[in-house]
Formats: C-alpha cells, structure tokens, sequence
C-alpha cells in the first residue's frame, strides 16, 4: 500500500509531529507510514483523511503486489 | 483498538529499579549460595536424606522479585502507546516465543542429563528477557531513525 502522506502534510504545511499530535498517535507512527513500513489501521487511517479532510482513496492506494 | 491490559507508564520505572539489586541476588544467590540469614524458617519439614528440615527463602525471594521487575519492565506503556508500538509490542513476544524454543532445543541437546535444571531455570527467564530487549532495539532504532528525518 503506498500514500500521499508526505504530500498532503506539505501542502497543508503540517511537520510529523503537527499530524502525529492532531490525530493522536506518536511521531514514529507517523513516519513508519510515511516510510511504508506499516499499514495503519482503518481508523487510524480514517483520522488521517478526516484531518486532510480528503477522501481515504486519494491518500491510501492498493499497489499492484496488494 | 488499543489493549487495556498494560500497566500505566511509570511501572517502567519502578521495574527498573526493583531489576538490578533483585538480578543482582539472583545471581550471587544462585552462583554463591548467598543466603540472608533473616530468611530462614527453621524446621518447615522431615528431615530426609539430603534435604535438611530448614528452609531459607532468599532463593525465592530472588526469582519472584526478578520476575516482578521484568513484568514491570515488559508490561508497562509507553509514555505515548498507540496502535504501531502495540505492533512492535507484539512482534516482539513473537520473537521471544521463538528464542525461547530455539534454546529449549539448543538446552536439550547440549545440557540434557548434565545441567538440565539450572539451565530450565536461566531459560524461565527467556521470554521476558529476550522480549525486553529486542522491543527496547526496535525503539531505539526508532527513535534514531526519527532524529535523521525531519
């Protein structure tokens, strides 16, 4: 699963820790998911859309290897 | 979704400080047959063979504090526990499940018959320790990796 985390933070001019603290999870949370390296869990995942107030697809896509 | 069934943060702590002095009897009681003498209950059984009637519970005292302390230590939140901790979390008990086979093989076939019990008794102790430590690296490497990255 690969997301536009990075993008959205930037273009809402947000740092790691403005996100982690806005939905409540710590700033490693946030950089893992960045990073790919964890898959958050739907809830969380919906914070995050609702804090972009974006759909969850336009940030959060299937890959191909899915 | 996160488990309820942590201690609060500053058992941590608490762990921390109860672990050394209690590994440290641990150990002197088990290599040098320390024994504090205000522990002893004189008389608690038949006298057997080998077995004397009195019994001295510094041993015990050892191994249950030792165990507390890892327990503290374990089960106790981060200052900010969310879902990914819990993740590492529970790798990380994976992770000891497996070394604690891995030894219980490797024990059987090096110890079996020589020093069977002693070694059942450091490897009592595997699951926590091997937990902490490897949650511990992974935090670590965490929070190194945080401080390169902006």
């Amino acid at each position: 699963m690969k997301n536009s985390i990075k993008v959205e933070r930037a273009r809402h001019n947000m740092t790691q820790q403005d996100l982690a603290e806005s939905v409540g999870v710590s700033r490693q949370t946030i950089n893992s998911i960045e990073a790919g390296k964890y898959v958050p869990s739907t809830v969380l995942a919906l914070k995050i859309a609702r804090r972009f107030q974006i759909a969850l697809e336009e940030i959060f896509q299937l890959e191909e290897n899915d | 979704m996160l488990s309820k069934i942590l201690l609060p943060h500053y058992w941590q702590r608490i762990g921390w400080i109860l672990f050394l002095p209690s590994a440290a009897l641990a150990f002197y009681a088990m290599s040098a047959e320390f024994e504090f003498s205000w522990l002893q209950i004189d008389g608690v059984r038949e006298t057997g063979l080998f077995e004397s009637a009195d019994e001295n519970l510094t041993n015990e005292v050892a191994i249950i504090s030792l165990f507390l302390s890892l327990f503290f230590i374990a089960f106790s939140k981060e200052k900010l526990e969310d879902e990914y901790i819990q993740k590492i979390r529970l790798d990380s008990i994976l992770f000891a499940c497996y070394g604690y086979f891995l030894l219980n093989v490797i024990g059987a076939l090096l110890f079996y018959g020589v020093d069977y019990l002693s070694f059942m008794m450091f490897n009592m102790f595997s699951i926590p320790v091997l937990f902490v430590l490897r949650f511990r690296w992974v935090m670590f490497r965490q929070r190194n990796s945080l401080s390169l990255t902006l």
